[in-house]
């Protein structure tokens, strides 16, 4: 069954469409809300809080065919809100990985992964959006503004700053002893 | 790590962060939907009744004329007395052009607040949660604001109170939807909005609002100096088009330009002979420039360079922002070492730095006061509130601070 017709059902009230759909977007939601977030607990806090919204306005989606991003901006908002709601400074934890890639030198590639991994935390949540939107989940930077509500140009020049801001983190860091370097818990 | 190897190791690396693994609250999430009821179709009421309809005006029965007419002139004689007395205390500022600095207006907790710049008191203007977007009206004697309980979505209110706090006035629900723009007319009397593509105007004084039929999807709409025509701008694939139309003629629309790309921060000068925007070029750049483009001439002038040496050291602009006698426009400038203000001359030429250069992880909200003396900034949480002297001098920080979701300054007779 095709995702349109998925869709469409579950904005009919069929709730074994809408768990289909539940199933097959779940994981990669719930990842990029953790690399928004960068707190385990919030971002399934914030996937589900996006997943029954989406249930619960499914009706008024007009454009089956623009589900995915629909469902993005409302896991976007819902982050937000965690973090607003919130108000004092979300806990930042490790998120480790189960498998990564094989790479040519596995010590370099787990290095650079913590700079980039160290570079990314230091961003504003709202950027990091546009950079989870853009890298993890490869949406054009059009689609990735739209989702987000904000013009292009904002989506281009947050992406900018913020790959910006992450080689200049990350030049810190080269430069500076690894054994400076901490997390807060 | 080189600028293209982060570009290459970003995807894998952010998968390799967070990987995606089926959530263990799924079925428990699904029990909860199950047993919730769906928003019902036909609450979404845009879907099936025409906007006319909504907007329609109720029929009312007869009136007695001649009492109404009394009561108008009789209102109309008060009003005089009251608008004369009025006039006598207080003199306006000019309708453009540098004026005199008034009071600081922000949002906080409280809702919206003034603040004494000299001695950093504040008062609450309006109180209310979720306030913000604020606009002070150029005659600097009301402020307009939004109410938006959830970010990004649209307002659910939107007020205007006088600044001696003596009346508000609350904005028709039907201009909330979709609302992309408002901005107040230079005499202060009417706020152009741009709501859902369409523009609409607002009169403070008697509550009326005039549709405007436009050929086009408006995504702003902002007065032209003190000409009483408005530019708005539309934005159609990787071309935004500028129009320049009486609000009260939408007939005459006239296309004032097409720019390339996608064109932002467009704003006119105040003086209405210029417009300025930033444009972050073809998606594989991410450059900024900011244009200058001449509203008689048609002329369209770039007036920061274009350097294809600089990608290892880039340095790109954004943000418009003009000065109160139209001749520089403030941007953030964007450097490999950090990001600074920048003061460009709309005219052209090397522009002049000031403030602090620093590595921004926020955006960086500025304005010019009043006076075109000084510029006031926010620094991301933690940094402060400056107000940096545009001759270069050094700037200081001031003991209050503004909210970066909005503040205005407002504009007294000098």
């Amino acid at each position: 069954v095709d995702q349109r017709a998925l869709v469409e059902r579950a904005g009919r009230g069929d709730h074994d469409a809408f768990a289909v759909l539940v199933r097959a977007k779940a994981a990669r939601l719930d990842a990029a809300a953790r690399l928004i977030l960068r707190d385990r607990e919030l971002a399934a806090d914030a996937t589900q809080d996006a997943l029954i919204r989406a249930w619960r306005n499914l009706p008024g989606l007009r454009d089956p065919e623009r589900f995915d991003g629909w469902l993005h901006r409302l896991l976007v908002r819902a982050c937000i809100d965690a973090l607003r709601k919130r108000k004092a400074r979300p806990i930042e934890v490790e998120l480790q990985p189960l498998d990564g890639p094989s790479i040519g030198d596995p010590a370099q590639a787990v290095v650079e992964r913590e700079l980039i991994d160290d570079a990314l935390r230091q961003l504003d949540p709202e950027w990091r959006a546009v950079v989870v939107l853009h890298y993890f989940l490869g949406m054009p930077l059009p689609e990735a503004a739209s989702t987000l509500g904000i013009p292009l140009g904002t989506a281009k020049s947050r992406l900018h700053r913020s790959l910006g801001l992450m080689r200049l983190a990350i030049a810190d860091d080269v430069a500076t002893p690894s054994l400076a370097k901490g997390h807060s818990a | 790590m080189s600028t293209d190897r982060l570009d290459r190791r970003l995807p894998e690396v952010l998968a390799e962060l967070a990987p995606p693994v089926q959530p263990d609250y799924v079925d428990d999430l699904l029990g909860r939907t199950a047993r919730m009821p769906q928003r019902p179709g036909w609450t979404y009421l845009e879907r099936w009744i025409p906007v006319s309809t909504i907007t329609l005006a109720q029929p009312t029965g007869r009136l007695p004329v001649r009492l109404l007419i009394a009561v108008a002139l009789i209102l109309i004689l008060i009003l005089a007395t009251i608008g004369l007395y009025a006039g006598s205390q207080r003199r306006l500022p000019p309708l453009y052009g540098p004026a005199g600095n008034g009071l600081v207006v922000t949002t906080s907790s409280d809702g919206v607040i003034t603040i004494d710049p000299a001695t950093g008191a504040s008062t609450t203007l309006v109180a209310g949660e979720d306030l913000c977007c604020l606009d002070v009206a150029p005659d600097g004697r009301h402020v307009a604001y939004l109410e938006v309980p959830v970010d990004g979505a649209d307002p659910t209110a939107m007020g205007i109170a006088a600044m001696d706090g003596s009346t508000s006035v609350a904005i028709p629900d039907d201009l909330l939807g979709g609302l992309d723009w408002y901005e107040w007319s230079p005499a202060g009397e009417r706020i152009a909005f741009a709501s859902a593509g369409a523009v609409s105007i607002f009169d403070v004084a008697s509550g009326a609002v005039s549709a405007v039929d436009t050929p086009f999807r408006a995504g702003s709409a902002q007065w032209i100096g003190t000409t009483g025509d408005l530019l708005a701008t539309a934005v159609n694939g990787d071309t935004t088009s500028v129009y320049r139309f009486s609000p009260d003629a939408p007939a005459g629309v006239s296309k004032v330009a097409d720019l390339r790309y996608v064109a932002e921060g467009i704003s006119v000068s105040p003086d209405g002979s210029k417009i300025a925007y930033f444009i972050w070029g073809p998606e594989e750049r991410l450059r900024g420039r900011v244009h200058v483009f001449d509203l008689a001439t048609g002329v369209d002038t770039a007036i920061t360079p274009e350097d294809e040496a600089a990608t290892a050291v880039p340095h790109e602009v954004e943000g418009t922002v003009w000065s109160p006698d139209s001749s520089l426009i403030a941007a953030t400038w964007l450097g490999a070492d950090g990001d600074q203000i920048a003061l460009l001359p709309a005219a052209g030429g090397a522009p002049q730095f000031v403030g602090p250069r620093m590595s921004l992880a926020g955006d960086m909200p500025v304005q010019f006061t009043p006076d075109g003396l000084s510029l006031l900034v926010q620094y991301p949480e933690g940094t402060g509130t400056w107000l940096l002297p545009v001759d270069g001098s050094a700037g200081r920080m001031v003991p209050w601070s503004v909210a970066s979701s909005g503040y205005d300054w407002q504009r007294v007779a000098p």
